[in-house]
């Protein structure tokens, strides 16, 4: 029978996969587990290290499909591996570092995404950094799998120049100007496609926020 | 409900491409505790396999560890500098929330804006434009004439301490009631001049042109400095004393205390006063300046006792005695012989 984990992404069109790093087999989590433990029991610093070689890329990855930006999803996530050092959040870890790492990536990525394109209600934003506040809710990463799945949807049905230029200028992080000297368009027509996406991302979003908040006041009746 | 789902529908799930039963097949799936790990095992396996994109890992690690070094380097000095400071916990400034700091910039604001404004804050001002002059009543009682174009301040928040202080600039007369605490009542003039009394009517006269003061009853004593030396005169009832151009006070004693503040009553008493002075006390009351067409006539004096309520009534009276003509020319008014 066809093992679909063997090469399941050779079907996949989406636009930002590098064929390099196809294949590359996930380390025994184990095993790392355990080697990460003691080194960061040994030398935080070295352990921190380690955790980010393993882990920044992937966590990056991820983050990226929420904000669309690869600085902003850099940046998020070295703000978690920095909170997690500074807090010293290492010494009383009672889930696996994977486990950590993503929930405080995706709480950091749905803060954000929150900041950006929703309107801030004070009832959650409250606390930056309250990686545990939303663990507690069981439906926390449906939300989070909502958003990002999302935000893949609206930027899919965008028309095709549209897209082009938001991907160029959030993803990729050009300047208008660069944007419109490679697509030979005028800066002004940037911008419009700029604010349209944007637009769109916004109004998609704020349903999101809508039902996220009922969901959150029914489960806390 | 018991089901297990399998790595491949998560990954259609993530990618978006699961239908809409796998889909809530993978949400009851995830919402599950026991399954979080495994979620995220696979989350991390998924995001191995199909990056969005490559970071460059390298120089995000260098920025990271140069951060964190900087980080804890401030911390660890906040640390030892407040000694008692518990370990690991925040420094100081981390602990206090956006909300301490916004007020604490508030309340600097507010301060600055205080001392910006302490002046209009501290003081009352009593203002009079030419041609009027007013009554003021203070709190303790005093009450002071304040003549046309000048300019009072009291304290807002009322007499405290031991001195009852105002500030004039003008003219005015001073009906001070005593204080049974015997409280000094002080009208400053200038930084170099004040006047002092316990209880009595005087007129202070603090203009560019001059200061006077005219002690109606009662005694006052006049604190000035000349050469940054401190002197002070006592005055009696009747006494009238100005400040002279080397900035020594001089008096004149026995005066008739009925000339001198005599536009409390919109009077004017001239006695055998040159022109000239009559001339700049319109310009400093009622804003009008008056020129001569000869200066002979600036040194023509004149005596006599009006009532008047504006300068062209007056001009009128002293042109009709002095024979003299009025002529308006434009804002200014020229007097010239006949």
């Amino acid at each position: 029978m066809h093992d679909p984990l063997l090469n399941p992404e050779t079907k996949r069109p989406g636009p930002f996969v590098s064929p390099a790093h196809e294949g590359k087999a996930p380390v025994s989590e184990i095993d790392s587990a355990t080697f990460l433990k003691s080194a960061f029991e040994q030398n935080p610093g070295k352990g921190l290290e380690l955790l980010f070689k393993r882990y920044y890329n992937p966590l990056c990855s991820h983050a990226v499909r929420f904000v669309y930006s690869k600085q902003i999803a850099e940046d998020l996530v070295s703000e978690v591996f920095f909170q997690f050092y500074r807090t010293k959040a290492y010494e009383n870890i009672t889930t696996s570092y994977t486990s950590y790492l993503f929930r405080s990536v995706r709480n950091e990525c749905y803060t954000y995404m929150r900041r950006e394109f929703g309107k801030t209600d004070s009832l959650e934003m409250n606390e930056e950094h309250s990686i545990s506040t939303y663990h507690q809710q069981p439906d926390a990463e449906i939300h989070y799998n909502n958003l990002f799945l999302k935000v893949n949807e609206v930027i899919a049905r965008l028309p095709m120049q549209c897209q082009k230029v938001f991907l160029l200028s959030r993803f990729e992080n050009k300047k208008y100007h660069e944007i419109a000297d490679e697509l030979h368009i005028s800066p002004k027509t940037v911008e419009v496609h700029i604010s349209k996406a944007l637009k769109h991302l916004r109004s998609a979003l704020h349903g999101e926020w809508m039902i996220s908040l009922c969901l959150t006041i029914l489960s806390i009746l | 409900m018991e089901k297990t789902i399998s790595k491949y529908t998560l990954f259609e799930y993530l990618s978006g491409r699961a239908n809409p039963l796998e889909r809530q097949l993978v949400e009851e799936w995830i919402v599950r505790k026991e399954n979080a790990e495994t979620f995220h095992r696979w989350l991390l396996e998924y995001e191995t396999q199909s990056p969005q994109f490559i970071p460059d890992q390298d120089i995000a690690l260098e920025n990271l560890l140069l951060r964190l070094n900087s980080t804890l380097e401030e911390e660890g000095e906040w640390r030892k500098e407040e000694g008692e400071d518990e370990d690991g916990a925040p420094s100081w400034f981390a602990r206090r929330s956006n909300r301490f700091w916004m007020a604490a910039a508030s309340v600097t604001l507010l301060v600055s804006c205080g001392w910006w404004f302490r002046e209009p804050l501290q003081y009352k001002s009593y203002q009079t434009a030419y041609g009027q002059t007013t009554d003021v009543y203070l709190e303790d009682g005093s009450r002071v004439a304040l003549n046309s174009n000048s300019k009072l301040k009291v304290p807002r928040l009322g007499f405290w301490g031991d001195v009852r202080e105002v500030a004039l600039e003008g003219e005015a007369e001073f009906s001070v009631s005593h204080t049974i605490d015997h409280k000094r009542f002080v009208v400053k003039t200038s930084e170099k001049f004040q006047v002092e009394v316990l209880g009595t009517t005087f007129s202070v006269f603090a203009r560019p042109r001059g200061t006077k003061v005219a002690l109606k009853s009662g005694s006052v004593r006049i604190d000035y400095s000349q050469n940054n030396r401190r002197r002070e005169v006592m005055m009696e009832p009747g006494d009238l004393a100005f400040l002279d151009q080397e900035g020594a006070v001089q008096l004149e004693r026995k005066q008739d205390v009925k000339t001198f503040a005599p536009w409390t009553e919109q009077r004017y008493v001239f006695n055998g006063t040159p022109v000239k002075e009559i001339l700049a006390m319109i310009e400093e009351n009622f804003g009008q300046k008056v020129s001569l067409s000869d200066s002979n006539i600036a040194q023509r004096s004149i005596t006599g006792n009006f009532k008047t309520k504006n300068a062209e009534e007056l001009l009128k009276t002293i042109s009709e005695v002095l024979d003299l003509r009025v002529e308006q020319n434009g804002a200014s008014i020229l007097l010239t012989n006949n």
